[in-house]
């Protein structure tokens, strides 16, 4: 005849036992703390944000640099009279009054200098053959 | 003994007026600086939304502002209701008496005028707005809207040197086009009518202070740190006052040329060409006497 049920095994307890018991007893189960694997994520990303930033330093210098190459030439000849622009380059931000100036002494109509005004801000953000609304509002003629 | 008894209420008295006078200044300072609608304004660019648009979208968009195409409302009807809070913030800037761009003269040159830029397209979607409310039966929030447009475009300019002038003349015959439309496709109810009319009389008749922006255009140059060669200097003394009236009489307009021809490099070369100021100036106060004929 069994006597005690399903995987127990009746074993005489002795006074030890019995306070060890009462001891065990006494531990209650605590909250789990995060997985290791944020708190790694935290160490590795001072490391990552340096070099995202030398990154986009180093592209920014190389965009200035291609700018400052390639950027609005102003054509004149002699006798004052304008020819426009070399290249229908658009105005950096912030637009300054020097730069409005210059394009409506220099560009080929005013509507022209509304033209070239015009800023892309999120250029890589667009899809293919789609541009900005607002680039396009902030321009005159496309 | 008594002298103190009497001056020292005189003494409180007299603290107590100056504290609520400088208070009340104080007060009527901030409310002034809260009330400035270019403020307004640059919340309403900072909500303006951006969309992806084809080229040939873009193409359109501007045949529409130029008024050479009609508005599509399937096409632009998201683009407008997701700018909506934009232009509504920019709707309730224009109700504002002053607007202040507080453009720093101090930095020259340099002082940046990003607002223009801003003030463009915001305008342009306003336009839009015009057509899509005139289109789905809203006259009165087209109206409201126009009239806004109006005020927001003359505000573009106010303080400004030559080019915001130039871009709120743009502006505002971008609205004048869309008065016609919606004059021509919706006819508009009396009250209508005349909100219109005030909002085009209060333009005046040459839309946009011009002879203001030449002054301040012209005037950055005067000092010697913006590069000028003396000779320069000399020649633009004598330039400004001609070119400031060329703005109101054209026929000083040869002369006026003659001059800058004859003016050293420096300087011809960081002039505007005044026959386009003029012409552009012209065009505008035509468009005015046009659209206030058809509003009578």
């Amino acid at each position: 005849m069994r006597r005690w049920g399903l995987g127990r095994i009746p074993v005489q307890m002795h006074a030890d036992d019995e306070r060890f018991e009462v001891y065990l007893k006494q531990f209650r189960p605590r909250q789990p703390e995060p997985l290791p694997n944020e708190r790694r994520t935290r160490v590795t990303r001072p490391a990552f944000a340096l070099g995202a930033c030398a990154t986009t330093a180093a592209v920014a210098v190389i965009a200035i640099a291609l700018m400052m190459r390639h950027g609005p030439k102003l054509n004149h000849s002699a006798d004052g009279a304008e020819h426009g622009y070399v290249e229908p380059a658009t105005i950096s931000q912030p637009l300054t009054i020097y730069k409005a100036n210059a394009l409506l002494a220099h560009a080929p109509s005013l509507k022209a200098a509304m033209d070239l005004m015009a800023f892309h801000p999120q250029s890589a953000q667009w899809p293919k053959n789609q541009q900005s609304v607002l680039f396009v509002l902030s321009k005159e003629k496309n | 003994m008594k002298i103190s008894r009497v001056f020292a209420p005189m003494l409180l008295f007299i603290a107590l007026s100056a504290g609520s006078t400088s208070g009340q200044l104080q007060a009527e300072r901030q409310t002034k600086l809260g009330e400035n609608a270019a403020l307004r304004y640059w919340s309403a660019f900072a909500e303006m939304q951006d969309a992806a648009i084809t080229s040939q979208q873009a193409r359109e968009l501007n045949l529409i502002l130029d008024g050479t195409a009609p508005y599509k409302d399937l096409k632009y009807k998201g683009l407008v209701e997701k700018n909506k809070p934009a232009l509504e913030t920019m709707i309730r800037g224009t109700m504002l008496p002053d607007c202040d761009w507080g453009v720093d003269y101090q930095l020259g040159q340099d002082a940046p005028v990003e607002y223009v830029r801003k003030a463009l397209t915001l305008g342009r979607l306003n336009v839009l707005y015009v057509f899509h409310r005139g289109i789905n039966g809203d006259k009165d929030g087209a109206v409201r809207s126009l009239v806004a447009g109006l005020r927001f475009s003359r505000d573009v300019a106010n303080g400004g040197t030559l080019f915001a002038t130039v871009v709120a003349a743009n502006l505002v015959a971008s609205h004048l086009r869309a008065a016609e439309f919606v004059l021509h496709v919706s006819g508009l109810s009396t009250a209508q009518r005349l909100a219109l009319q005030r909002a085009v009389a209060s333009l005046g008749p040459n839309g946009l202070d011009w002879q203001g922006a030449v002054k301040r255009e012209l005037g950055l140059y005067r000092g010697t740190d913006h590069g000028l060669s003396t000779q320069g200097l000399a020649a633009l003394a004598q330039i400004t006052p001609l070119y400031v009236s060329a703005m109101s009489d054209p026929s000083v307009l040869p002369r006026l040329q003659g001059m800058i021809a004859n003016a050293p490099p420096d300087l011809r070369n960081i002039l505007p060409n005044p026959q386009r100021v003029v012409e552009t100036k012209q065009s505008l106060e035509n468009h005015l006497a046009e659209v206030r004929g058809l509003l009578q």
